[in-house]
């Protein structure tokens, strides 16, 4: 291991690291296929126009119910718009959804547990009772009440599920904090003069991110499954968006005669959250810098 | 008469904790010459870190004054501290846990150069590589990271990181007792050879007594938050006088076999730092404790430069 180094010129730090992680995240087979999954997922989610061979809200009237076939793909709905079509705009809406109620939820309760973990006392107990007390209401709970409350929307639903799940990320990075910043490398970094913006961004939070990152992976996952929810009890995405879980709310009353049309989008939502979590596995063993290569 | 580098005069630092005041360090005081070392041993818990700690500002003192070179530093502002800490630095136990595991070797040692700032680039790499190789670190190793360095480097890379501001004075907060023996050898070596290229002051905190004795000037022996005694290295080792000393001293293994020696084997448990008793705080473990005892102790000067803190220390001189 020492014989790699060399006395060569630095590389960018950055890199290398990425390089690191990403070499030990390429021997699990799992992670990799979920995150292979989730590029795919993105790209789809992204050229929605270009790959849908029929736009989302394309009504063929003369052609419902149609069974899946070279045309239709995944068949057609009540209304005669095709699936397959519909799938690929709801990857959009789903993962719309899942990165920023998660985008949201992170950043505030990062803030939040930075500032409880870092400075502790009398902050971090009224901080960390309040989030307590915010826990104590189930999550969903919270999200259907603030879906009902503020309207139900995409918009509204990524506020509800991102507010609901800020507590979740406080905890991770406040407890990482209160570890770290007893650490001797800190010790050592007050001694050399750090001040207090230093420590955090330099010794303190690169730190903290692995639990984060792997925090916020599964959280991805999780919060698309919860954005299903909503939308599938009619508190999310109204129709005719394409989100997933709405449409299974749709295709839940033909689940007899037509079981493709809510079973596609299930599909898609479980592959998706499933990759979600194999590449959050995944990356809780390729993150720490200790592991042996 | 050489320059006074360090005076510490009735210093406290009690914490507060559920269970009452925590007594860490009570009234201790000594002094230092510049270049000098001065060995501070004591069982785990006796207050030697919070002492080295406090010393450096790591912690705020509770009470008594720190002076440095003559000035009172006892109570600073920001931009003092600053300059103090350019000439006071730490060099820590655990060469696992002072090193950030995220930074490169480089990055380390060129961090507190870099947050000084007035140097080039260029300048920091040329102070990063004369650190590297005043530490003897090979600069191939710029580049790795701690956690692919064994113990050794690793210190080395804390002393590197300690030498970088020129301090004058270093707090050695037991520096090799994570180290193996044969590692030891090497780092205390290194920083003697430092001691003496750069005119270091150091107070070394250790329990090994065998290291401390190898590198001190002189020596105090804590119990309990106080100095028990305190004398040159050699008369500490050779004429002990307080019993916690003897009793510490005679626990000194020694290499040969057949040899006849008294053990001094101390009863009971170390009574607790919370809400102490004044008096003695060894007398529930001293074979010669009496009535005396339980009033407060003093540490007076019993011979030339030798200090011990007991009242009863006329009987063992």
């Amino acid at each position: 291991m020492r014989g790699r180094k060399c006395n060569g010129p630095a590389r960018k730090k950055k890199e290398s690291q990425f390089a690191a992680v990403m070499k030990r995240l390429k021997r699990n087979k799992f992670a990799m296929a979920g995150l292979i999954i989730i590029i795919l997922l993105i790209l789809i989610a992204i050229f929605a126009d270009v790959i849908a061979p029929y736009g989302y809200a394309e009504q063929d009237l003369k052609n419902t119910f149609a069974s899946p076939s070279a045309t239709h793909l995944c068949g057609t709905d009540k209304l005669g718009r095709d699936v397959f079509s519909r799938l690929i705009y709801g990857a959009r809406e789903s993962l719309l959804i899942g990165f920023l109620s998660v985008l949201l939820a992170a950043s505030i309760g990062m803030v939040l547990g930075a500032i409880a973990g870092y400075y502790g006392g009398v902050l971090d107990n009224v901080l960390m009772r309040f989030l307590d007390i915010y826990q104590s209401i189930p999550n969903i709970l919270m999200s259907m009440v603030l879906a009902t409350a503020l309207g139900a929307s995409t918009q509204n639903t990524i506020l509800a599920l991102g507010i609901s799940t800020i507590p979740l990320h406080a905890r991770i990075l406040r407890s990482q904090f209160m570890t770290l910043r007893e650490q001797e490398y800190v010790e050592a970094a007050i001694a050399t003069n750090a001040n207090d913006f230093e420590i955090i961004f330099k010794h303190v939070l690169p730190n903290a991110i692995s639990p984060m990152i792997v925090q916020i992976t599964m959280s991805l996952g999780l919060s698309i499954l919860a954005g299903a929810t909503l939308s599938f009890l009619g508190l999310g995405a109204q129709p005719p968006s394409p989100e997933w879980g709405t449409m299974i709310s749709e295709g839940r009353n033909y689940l007899r005669n037509y079981p493709y049309l809510a079973l596609a989008p299930g599909l898609c939502i479980m592959v998706t959250v499933l990759s979600f979590n194999l590449l959050g596995d995944g990356l809780r063993d390729a993150l720490d810098p200790k592991l042996k290569d | 008469m050489m320059a006074q580098i360090l005076e510490v005069k009735n210093l406290k630092k009690y914490f507060q904790t559920p269970g009452g005041e925590l007594h860490a360090v009570d009234n201790v005081s000594f002094r230092m010459e510049a270049g000098t070392t001065l060995g501070v041993v004591g069982e785990s818990g006796c207050g030697k870190s919070t002492l080295g700690r406090t010393v450096l500002h790591l912690h705020e003192s509770t009470d008594g004054k720190i002076f440095f070179q003559g000035e009172d530093i006892t109570r600073v502002d920001k931009k003092k501290l600053k300059a103090l800490r350019e000439d006071m630095q730490i060099i820590f136990q655990d060469p696992y846990s002072s090193l950030n595991p995220r930074m490169s070797v480089s990055e380390i040692i060129r961090e507190p150069l870099k947050r000084k700032g007035g140097r080039t680039k260029a300048e920091l790499d040329t102070d990063v590589e004369r650190l590297m190789d005043l530490v003897g670190l090979a600069q191939r190793f710029a580049n790795s990271y701690p956690h692919e360095l064994d113990g050794g480097r690793r210190q080395r890379i804390g002393i590197a990181r300690a030498l970088s501001l020129n301090p004058k004075f270093i707090v050695c907060d037991e520096p090799v007792s994570a180290l193996d023996v044969s590692i030891q050898a090497q780092i205390l070596n290194l920083m003697k050879d430092l001691q003496d290229q750069m005119g270091l002051s150091y107070i070394f905190i250790t329990h090994d007594l065998s290291v401390v004795k190898h590198m001190s000037d002189e020596i105090s022996v804590m119990y309990l938050g106080q100095m028990v005694e305190k004398a040159s290295a050699a008369e500490l080792f050779y004429h002990p006088i307080h019993p916690y000393t003897k009793a510490l001293l005679s626990a000194i293994p020694i290499p040969k076999v057949n040899i006849e020696r008294k053990r001094i084997l101390l009863k009971g448990e170390i009574t607790s730092p919370v809400n102490p008793k004044p008096g003695c705080r060894f007398a529930a473990r001293c074979a010669y404790a009496s009535e005396e005892c339980k009033a407060p102790q003093t540490l007076e000067e019993v011979e030339p430069g030798h200090f011990v803190s007991c009242c009863c220390s006329k009987k063992f001189i």
